[in-house]
C-alpha cells in the first residue's frame, strides 16, 4: 500500500526563523515589563515616646557621654552645684561602651550643636561598632561669654 | 512603561557605616534638608510652617507612612533635630536618615 504522506528525505528541516523572532519578542516583552528592585540605605530612627510627668523613668538612670568637635569622648560623673553635669575625659572607649553595653544602660550621647550631620553620624558610628546601639541624642547649648 | 520625572535636589548625602539596606518603598514621603537649611518635601521647596501642615494631616491619614530625612551632610545638626522633634511631635515614627551608598 501506499503511504498518503511523502517525505522529502534528507532536505527536511524546521524553519528557525520564526522561532528566533518569538524568543527576541519575549526577551523584549520582559525587558520592557521587568521592575528591578530598588535598594537604598538608610539609618532607621527610633524616636524617644512622648513622657510626661507620670513617667517612671529616671533621668538619672541615662549614662551620659559627651564628645567635642576633635572626636574626643567624655563621660559625666556628676553634678556640680548648679546642677550641670561634670564631664571627664574617657581613656578607652571601648572599654566605657563595653561596660555600658553590659549593664543595658540608656546612654546619652550629649554632642555641639553647631557640628555638622557627618560628624554627628560617624560619632554614632563609632558607638555602634563598640556595641551601643540604643544612643539617644542630646544638642549642647553654645558657650556663653 | 512611561518615564518617572525626577526632580534632582543638590544633597550630598552623609556616608555611615552602620545604616542598614532597605528595600525602596515608593510610598514613603522624602524630606529633603539642604546645606543652606532649606527644606524640600517631596522635592518641592517647603516652608517650615506649611511642612508642618503637611506633616500633620499626613499623621493623621497615616501614623505609620515611611518618612525618609535626605539631610546634606554639611546640613546643621540643629536642622535634622528640629524635623526629628517635629516628626516625634506629629507621632511619625517610622522615619529613616538616608545615607550615601558607596558602589563596591
Amino acid at each position: 500500500m501506499k503511504s498518503k504522506f511523502s517525505f522529502a528525505g534528507d532536505d527536511a528541516e524546521i524553519s528557525m526563523s520564526p522561532l528566533i523572532d518569538c524568543v527576541f519578542l519575549l526577551l523584549i516583552f520582559f525587558l520592557v515589563t521587568t521592575m528591578l528592585k530598588k535598594w537604598e540605605k538608610q539609618i532607621p530612627i527610633r524616636l524617644p515616646e512622648m513622657k510626661f510627668a507620670t513617667s517612671d523613668f529616671s533621668v538619672e538612670t541615662i549614662k551620659k557621654l559627651a564628645v567635642d568637635e576633635k572626636g574626643k569622648f567624655y563621660q559625666a560623673l556628676g553634678k556640680d552645684e548648679s546642677g550641670f553635669d561634670i564631664f571627664s575625659p574617657v581613656d578607652s572607649l571601648e572599654e566605657i561602651c563595653k561596660k555600658f553595653a553590659k549593664a543595658k544602660s540608656e546612654v546619652q550621647l550629649v554632642v555641639p550643636s553647631h557640628l555638622d550631620f557627618q560628624k554627628i553620624i560617624h560619632f554614632l558610628d563609632l558607638l555602634q561598632k563598640e556595641g551601643l546601639n540604643n544612643v539617644g541624642l542630646r544638642l549642647a547649648s553654645e558657650k556663653r561669654n | 512603561m512611561q518615564k518617572k520625572q525626577e526632580k534632582r535636589i543638590d544633597v550630598s548625602l552623609p556616608s555611615s557605616k552602620s545604616a542598614e539596606k532597605l528595600l525602596l518603598d515608593d510610598k514613603q514621603q522624602v524630606i529633603t534638608l539642604t546645606s543652606a537649611g532649606s527644606f524640600y518635601f517631596q522635592g518641592l521647596p517647603i516652608g517650615r510652617s506649611s511642612l508642618r501642615e503637611k506633616l500633620k494631616s499626613l499623621s493623621e491619614e497615616n501614623p505609620y507612612i515611611r518618612i525618609r530625612l535626605d539631610a546634606d551632610k554639611q546640613s546643621s545638626i540643629r536642622n535634622v533635630a528640629e524635623i526629628l522633634d517635629l516628626l516625634q511631635f506629629l507621632n511619625l515614627k517610622n522615619v529613616g536618615i538616608r545615607t550615601y551608598e558607596e558602589r563596591s
